[in-house]
């Protein structure tokens, strides 16, 4: 792997198999989002972690507020991941706002992927006539206002130094005051690109099979949303999971894992 | 164990904070009394299927999607996160949220466990300090604005004033060259008010510039020895030296951080003082440091004239001399050229001196 691209969007390669499974996270944290689900895939597939740059240990550096001004930008850097990595007809996984990053990026390089799951996907938060994303530009407004107030002054707020879940001990000594930390002003602009950047008209234009993951209520991705990504995109499925909330693979992870290895198999 | 029973429900219903027991799906579970008074609620409609994002605020909401669950998740717990609670009546409560994950006995499941504080109060608070703060820096950045612009004025004025003054005292040693100023008499006496004017006209408006100039920028500080700075002015005031058969004699000076440029301003100001301030004798200088705990302290001393004791602070002050003219020719912005520099670099100077004793100043400066 080149090491440059590899320190670039801190990957984690890990598993034994052949078929690439590339795990993306969602807007707030970083790939430890997906620490009780992509670890189950290492046996049978190739999983790939990575930090959006900007997120987590990537090189924030990297971070151009024009490049990122809409989601292209991070769909750019899932192909040039993928052409790094030599990846061939991978299969992308993206949680919320990078489902949309997958679309994107699908549909610029459909031979890259052979697959797409999309957890709590959504094209659009923001309400439109005829649309229900579910936030107003004002509920935007109020959560940059809430991402403020909690990078007051002090330094743990959000990267807490690790406690040690009782429930798995062996994650205590490697979390180490790296999860969600992010700049201030470039968490606040990717807030504001994710949460108001409008992907409907671009769902036509993926022609990758595809697996929409909805959880039921989702309040930041509604079901309504979830059916729409379904019924916009061709080759798509539609599955409701046995879950409620936003964050099925942190709350439900192993809905989530079956979910995703049922769809696997049956490809 | 029933009166403890007791007292265990009433501690956790009446809590002067909120106490909120979440599914990680969100559902709440259980909810203390004091919260549902906060929410002007009803506790079994709270607990009748309803999710914790149904009684935040819209910023709250998705923020708790994006960072408040995942923090539980990750590190079983959050700490100190500020929210917004929303009634149903639309009215916010700003909140501070700690959280946990934890084993719930009654429900036999891993739960959130949540405790909720009202800080209403603290946060408007918090939103004055931000409201002064912003102000203040506003007022900082239109001061440094107004700096810049006076400095620049006041460059560009010395700057323009210097050459008139070079044109009229060149014209006048021309004159003199000319032989036409050598007679005595009135003319002659009247030229030579007019030259040591001008010549106090440059010397003021050179010291203006330089005092002007004297910003101690800190892209230009670098590790700078003393012993170099100090021997470096003595070269620049190589003619003064000779002129006064003065005896410099430089000790062992330590490095410091700062800018070499500046320093040397310092000590050239200082050792032209001790030469242009002197007594009947010959002037010998020692400059030479010491080091005490955090600082290091450079003397310059010198067996010139001396000065009251009581002047000692008033000398550093702009354009503020202790001799005219005629006696020390001088503009009286030396030192305080000194003093600015010597702050601007973490440090601070003083004097001590007795009349027919000589002086010394004091410069300390932050070790390295």
């Amino acid at each position: 792997m080149d090491s440059i691209v590899r320190d670039k969007f801190n990957i984690n390669r890990t598993g034994n198999g052949d078929t690439p499974v590339i795990f993306a996270h969602g807007y707030g944290c970083d790939q430890n989002m997906w620490r009780f689900v992509a670890p189950a895939f290492e046996e049978e597939y190739d999983v790939i972690l990575f930090d959006h740059i900007g997120s987590g240990k990537s090189d924030e550096s990297a971070y151009d507020y024009s490049k990122y001004a809409t989601l292209e930008g991070y769909a750019d850097d899932v192909i040039e991941i993928c052409e790094s990595l030599g990846l061939y007809r991978t299969v992308f996984v993206g949680h919320s706002v990078s489902a949309m990053i997958g679309a994107l990026a699908a549909a610029k390089q459909p031979a890259l992927f052979s697959r797409l799951i999309m957890v709590c996907p959504s094209p659009r938060f923001l309400n439109d006539e005829g649309y229900v994303g579910g936030f107003s530009e004002e509920d935007i407004g109020e959560l940059i206002k809430s991402l403020e107030s909690n990078y007051l002054g002090w330094a743990t707020s959000i990267t807490p130094v690790i406690v040690g879940d009782p429930e798995q001990p062996e994650f205590a000594e490697e979390l180490q005051n790296s999860f969600c930390r992010m700049n201030p002003d470039i968490a606040k602009h990717f807030a504001k690109v994710a949460f108001t950047s409008d992907h409907r008209d671009d769902l036509d234009d993926v022609s990758t099979p595809t697996l929409v993951l909805q959880c039921n209520p989702d309040h930041l991705a509604p079901v309504g949303v979830g059916k729409y990504v379904h019924q916009n995109i061709k080759q798509s499925r539609y599955i409701e999971l046995d879950s409620a909330g936003h964050c099925p693979h942190l709350t439900s992870p192993q809905k989530t894992i079956r979910a995703i290895r049922n769809d696997l198999k049956e490809e | 164990m029933v009166a403890d029973e007791q007292l265990m429900t009433d501690l956790f219903e009446d809590a002067p904070c909120g106490f909120l027991t979440l599914d990680p799906e969100g559902y709440i579970l259980r909810v203390n009394n004091t919260l549902v008074k906060w929410l002007d609620s009803d506790k079994n409609e709270l607990l009748n299927g309803r999710m914790f994002h149904e009684i935040l605020g819209p910023g709250s909401r998705i923020y708790l999607a994006t960072h408040l669950i995942p923090l539980i998740e990750m590190h079983g717990e959050a700490i100190e996160i500020n929210m917004e609670l929303m009634r149903c009546d639309g009215r916010r409560i700003p909140v501070l949220i700690n959280a946990a994950k934890a084993y719930d006995q009654s429900f036999e499941k891993s739960v959130y466990q949540l405790s909720v504080l009202d800080i209403t109060q603290r946060k408007l608070y918090e939103n004055e300090l931000l409201r002064a703060r912003s102000k203040a820096e506003e007022k900082a950045q239109q001061l440094e604005a107004k700096n810049r612009e006076l400095e620049q004025f006041s460059g560009r004025l010395s700057h323009d004033l210097k050459s008139p003054l070079n044109t009229i005292s060149g014209m006048i040693s021309l004159m003199k060259r000319k032989n036409l100023l050598n007679e005595e008499g009135k003319p002659a006496e009247y030229f030579s008010l007019i030259e040591s004017n001008v010549e106090w006209m440059k010397r003021m408006v050179s010291d203006l510039l330089e005092f002007s100039n004297t910003e101690t920028r800190l892209a230009a500080m670098r590790m700078v020895d003393l012993g170099d700075v100090c021997k470096n002015a003595v070269r620049i005031l190589h003619q003064e030296v000779v002129k006064s058969r003065a005896k410099i004699q430089i000790g062992e000076l330590p490095p410091v951080y700062g800018s070499g440029v500046q320093l040397t301003r310092v000590f050239q100001n200082l050792i032209s003082n001790a030469l242009r301030y002197k007594s009947d004798r010959s002037p010998v200088v020692e400059v030479f440091s010491e080091t005490s705990g955090e600082l290091v302290e450079i003397y310059v001393k010198d067996n010139g004239a001396g000065f009251e004791p009581q002047y000692a602070e008033k000398i550093f002050d702009f354009m503020t001399r202790l001799h005219s003219d005629d006696q020390v020719k001088g503009s009286g912005i030396g030192l305080s050229i000194c003093k600015k520099i010597v702050e601007d670099h973490g440090g601070s100077i003083r004097a001590t001196s007795e009349p027919g004793k000589g002086s010394v100043f004091t410069v300390r400066l932050p070790k390295l």
